[in-house]
């Protein structure tokens, strides 16, 4: 079900992973094969729950079935075991914001996004390190995207505004 | 007082502190009309420079107490004057001796998400909105959220659109919880802000 393509880089893709060590990270296109990212798709039709606490964060849930095959992927390209975080849908005036007081815990993230996206909209995913930015993502159709949060890093996603066209969703693999 | 402001106002006392979801006040056509338009001019030939993160992507003045135009320096001194002080307190009942201040402009897409504004010496919190043609449906209402019982903000409770010439305040505390919507049509939300304090 992974592009047979990304079984064989895996060398490849560990280097590119190495390469900045402040915000190691690689995103990875066409990650999963036409008809197993179809098929995804279709698991995560249905209702997504809302949450919000306006001064913290604003997004949708689902509970979905652990994607172990991906979940081992990951493994295998950094070593650790992807922390665990909710599968969330973002659309128009959703977002997250930093916390003040306490830092995410350091550790992998394996994010899996579902639409190709337009940075205007908002919606990036943002890394920060002490006021300072690292770097930004903005999500792509069927891309799966890891990164290590170091010490003292911690990302937002942007506020996505009335521009936007429709959802971006971020599974949480 | 006297040569900035729409004299309705000027007496303290008709004044109504509105006090959900927490104490604040709304006054239209706050300025006299001539002043309104020439501070407006005054303040579109600021520098604004764009802001953005997490909680917000708007453009910005520097520190307006260091601009040099007459008509600003003019304004400021009004709201920092031991009058304008004493109006302030009459009508919240809270005590402030100094102000801040900037420019702000929220164009199209920008907005400021929900926060409490409480910082140590800040008290009173003010906008006097210098933006033309808001209506409900072109964002940028400055929003106003109740609490659950722990304390978080939970719902908007009241949206002041930003009307020309339109001064807000509301006094700070953990309760103020509040936004500035986003901007949602092609227009330009102009406006002075920032704190009266202690």
């Amino acid at each position: 079900m992974i592009n047979e393509q990304y079984e064989g880089m895996i060398a490849n893709i560990k280097e590119a992973f190495a390469q900045d060590p402040d915000l190691p990270v690689v995103a990875l296109n066409s990650f999963l094969e036409e008809n197993a990212f179809q098929a995804l798709v279709e698991l995560c039709d249905g209702v997504w729950k809302k949450e919000c606490i306006p001064d913290q964060y604003s997004y949708a849930v689902k509970e979905l079935p652990p994607f172990d095959a991906v979940r081992a992927f990951v493994q295998e390209v950094t070593g650790q075991e992807p922390l665990s975080m909710p599968s969330r849908r973002f659309a128009h005036r959703d977002f997250t914001l930093l916390h003040d007081e306490v830092m995410p815990e350091p550790g992998v993230l394996a994010l899996f996004f579902l639409e190709d996206w337009n940075e205007d909209w908002g919606g990036s995913l943002v890394f920060m390190k002490e006021g300072e930015m690292l770097g930004r993502v903005t999500p792509m159709k069927n891309t799966l995207l890891i990164v290590e949060r170091k010490e003292n890093v911690q990302e937002f996603v942007q506020y996505i505004n009335h521009k936007a066209k429709g959802y971006v969703t971020m599974l949480a693999i | 007082m006297q040569s900035w402001i729409n004299p309705r106002y000027l007496d303290a006392s008709v004044i109504v502190c509105e006090q959900e979801p927490f104490p604040h006040v709304s006054l239209q056509e706050f300025l006299l009309p001539e002043r309104a338009e020439e501070l407006r001019t005054a303040l579109l030939q600021q520098e604004f420079k764009k802001k953005q993160a997490d909680l917000f992507s708007f453009a910005q003045t520097p520190d307006l107490l260091t601009v040099e135009n007459p008509l600003i320096r003019s304004f400021l001194d009004m709201i920092d004057s031991k009058e304008f002080h004493t109006w302030m307190e009459h009508v919240t009942g809270v005590q402030t001796t100094s102000i801040d201040a900037f420019g702000a402009l929220y164009g199209d897409c920008d907005y400021l998400l929900c926060h409490d504004d409480v910082v140590e010496g800040r008290n009173i919190a003010y906008i006097l909105n210098l933006g033309k043609d808001f209506t409900e449906e072109s964002g940028g209402a400055l929003a106003l959220l109740d609490c659950d019982v722990q304390g978080r903000p939970k719902n908007v409770v009241k949206r002041l659109v930003p009307a020309f010439n339109s001064f807000n305040f509301f006094v700070v505390s953990e309760k103020s919880h509040h936004m500035v919507e986003e901007i949602l049509e092609e227009k330009e939300r102009y406006s002075i802000g920032g704190w009266l304090r202690d």
